[in-house]
């Protein structure tokens, strides 16, 4: 009787063991080739070098980096001393705000992408209107209604300043004696305020440059800061990883639910399209429909980026690139038709995605269930034409929700020094 | 090597045009010439412009000099173009001309379509291009 026991217990461990065996072998054989090539090409391990480094002598400078780091924090650099970089990109938001649409000193028409992690893209601004991590970081300063400042102020700023005056000595030699107010006024700058405006039109184009080249130095340290701010490896990298080496590992690392909304991610999702790559992101500009905010006055996106670039002083081509090949490409062969630019914006990374709501680019929508609710059922396109039109998504609620179960498997926290993610102030 | 006499699906190999000694030759559309395509750069890279050369003979060999060309393509299953303008302005002699500003985004099955005005007629080939 006992024996029996035994044997029936046994039969009952042998039907669960091979029970566990088949699971995994179902997990085993759940990943085709193709499927394994999308997800190896979307690990954190496959990230190249950023664009940035070549573009930007400071981009490895410790110092410029620390300098970047208090400029970042930085009040003093606003109109009203009360808006800085970390303003609308707070750390503990993973450097964006919350808001639908960011807060400088006026409300903006665009949602605050964050920064972790944007340095590996060529196209800064939602628009893509600057094509390098420091052209981007001049621009809110003297935008009137981000920072609402000038240039000259800025660079007053620091001059006065003893430690910011040291650190940015260390990075970019002495400073010029700035005392004289008559050619250097304080408040100067092409910006909107007229008396600033006016201020620089009569300085001397000798002393504007003056002016300008400190500045720019300024926004490349800021960008050496930028770039300490990566995504680590989030559990999709480690499932990544052992998907390589052991399949039967890998599916420990995500649960049912997100492996089922990987697949659908990299298939029925077609999310793979356009969010592909390291980032989670071809960081190409895409017209998926979103609603316009304004039903009035539209987001003409890509459209109007693609013009700004290439009227900007200070895009590729400019004397203030470093890199001694000035390889402008990308400017060379960009698309600028109106039909093939209008309401594109830039693919944003899903890299964290849980941590960065609203989403599109003016925060049309609170969560991620309706972010993946537009793409299954897209609105009319109010401006161009839409992406999404070839592409039906036809997902049931359950995919919908595995599909959101794998999006949280992107988070992770980011890649720096405790100290670099809170104010040096 | 001739691959197809008008625009049928290329072999898939991952060395199809990568370089000249991989250059993929077909038909235009009317079969009155040969175009001859691979990509200067081995192996074709992801995410960067770059260049590629277009040779094109008539149906006795010979080089066709100087002609008027268009290039666009994309991923047709994607229903995207490039996300680039590329162009071809450079004649490098013996029927060569340079294909300036590719950039392809990511793996997959792309195109590549060459227009060609010649004797106001309008020859067209498409390249059938598998990344991987």
């Amino acid at each position: 009787m006992r024996k029996r026991v035994l044997t029936t217990f046994s039969g009952i461990v042998i039907f669960l063991c091979t029970g566990i065996v088949f699971t995994q072998a179902n997990d085993a054989v759940a990943w085709n080739e193709a499927e394994r090539a999308s997800i190896s090409r979307l690990s954190i391990h496959a990230l190249g070098e950023s664009p940035e480094l070549k573009v930007n002598r400071v981009a490895k400078d410790a110092k410029a980096a620390e300098l970047g780091h208090h400029l970042f924090f930085d009040t003093r650099l606003s109109i009203n001393g009360k808006v800085a970089c970390a303003s609308c990109h707070l750390p503990e938001k993973y450097f964006t705000d919350g808001r639908k649409t960011a807060k400088g000193i006026n409300s903006v028409n665009r949602n605050a992408p964050t920064v972790v992690g944007i340095n590996h893209s060529n196209w800064l601004f939602l628009d893509g209107r600057t094509d390098s991590l420091w052209s981007q970081a001049m621009q809110p300063l003297e935008n009137e209604h981000e920072h609402g400042t000038n240039r000259s102020h800025v660079v007053h700023v620091v001059y006065k300043d003893k430690k910011l005056h040291q650190l940015y000595e260390a990075s970019f030699g002495a400073m010029p004696d700035l005392l004289n107010k008559a050619r250097f006024p304080e408040q100067a700058g092409p910006v909107k305020d007229r008396a600033a405006s006016y201020a620089w039109q009569n300085m001397k184009k000798s002393d504007q440059e003056i002016i300008t080249g400190i500045f720019v130095n300024l926004a490349k340290a800021i960008a050496a800061y930028e770039l300490k701010l990566n995504p680590s490896p989030a559990r999709f990298d480690h499932f990544a990883q052992a998907l390589e080496k052991n399949e039967a590992k890998a599916a420990e690392i995500l649960n049912k639910q997100e492996r089922a909304g990987l697949k659908l991610f990299l298939n029925k999702g077609k999310c793979n399209i356009c969010h592909n790559g390291p980032m989670f992101s071809d960081f190409s500009f895409h017209n998926i429909a979103t609603p316009q905010l304004n039903a009035k006055k539209y987001d003409w996106g890509r459209y109007k980026g693609v013009n700004k670039l290439l009227r900007s002083k200070f895009n590729c081509r400019s004397q203030y690139n470093d890199d001694p090949e000035k390889n402008c490409d990308e400017i060379k062969y960009i698309i600028r038709k109106r039909e093939h630019t209008i309401g594109l914006f830039r693919t944003p990374s899903l890299r964290n995605i849980t941590k960065t709501a609203p989403y599109m680019h003016a925060g049309q929508y609170k969560t991620l269930k309706e972010v993946i609710d537009h793409y299954v059922d897209p609105p009319k396109t109010l401006v161009g034409t839409s992406d999404l039109i070839p592409f039906p998504i036809d997902l049931t609620k359950q995919e919908k929700q595995q599909l959101e179960a794998f999006l949280g498997t992107l988070d992770s926290d980011i890649d720096a020094a405790q100290k670099w993610l809170t104010s040096p102030h | 090597m001739l691959a197809s006499a008008n625009n049928t699906e290329s072999k898939n190999s991952k060395l199809e045009y990568a370089g000249k000694e991989h250059a993929v030759a077909i038909l235009s559309e009317s079969g009155n010439y040969r175009f001859t395509l691979y990509s200067k750069s081995v192996p074709i890279p992801l995410k960067r412009i770059h260049s590629w050369i277009l040779k094109i003979e008539d149906k006795s060999g010979e080089p066709v000099s100087q002609a008027k060309l268009f290039v666009n393509g994309g991923m047709p299953a994607h229903r995207h173009g490039f996300p680039t303008k590329p162009v071809i302005k450079k004649y490098l002699g013996n029927g060569e001309y340079l294909v300036e500003g590719i950039k392809f985004t990511m793996p997959g099955f792309w195109e590549m379509r060459f227009t060609m005005n010649v004797n106001r007629q309008r020859e067209r080939a498409i390249f059938k291009i598998t990344l991987h």
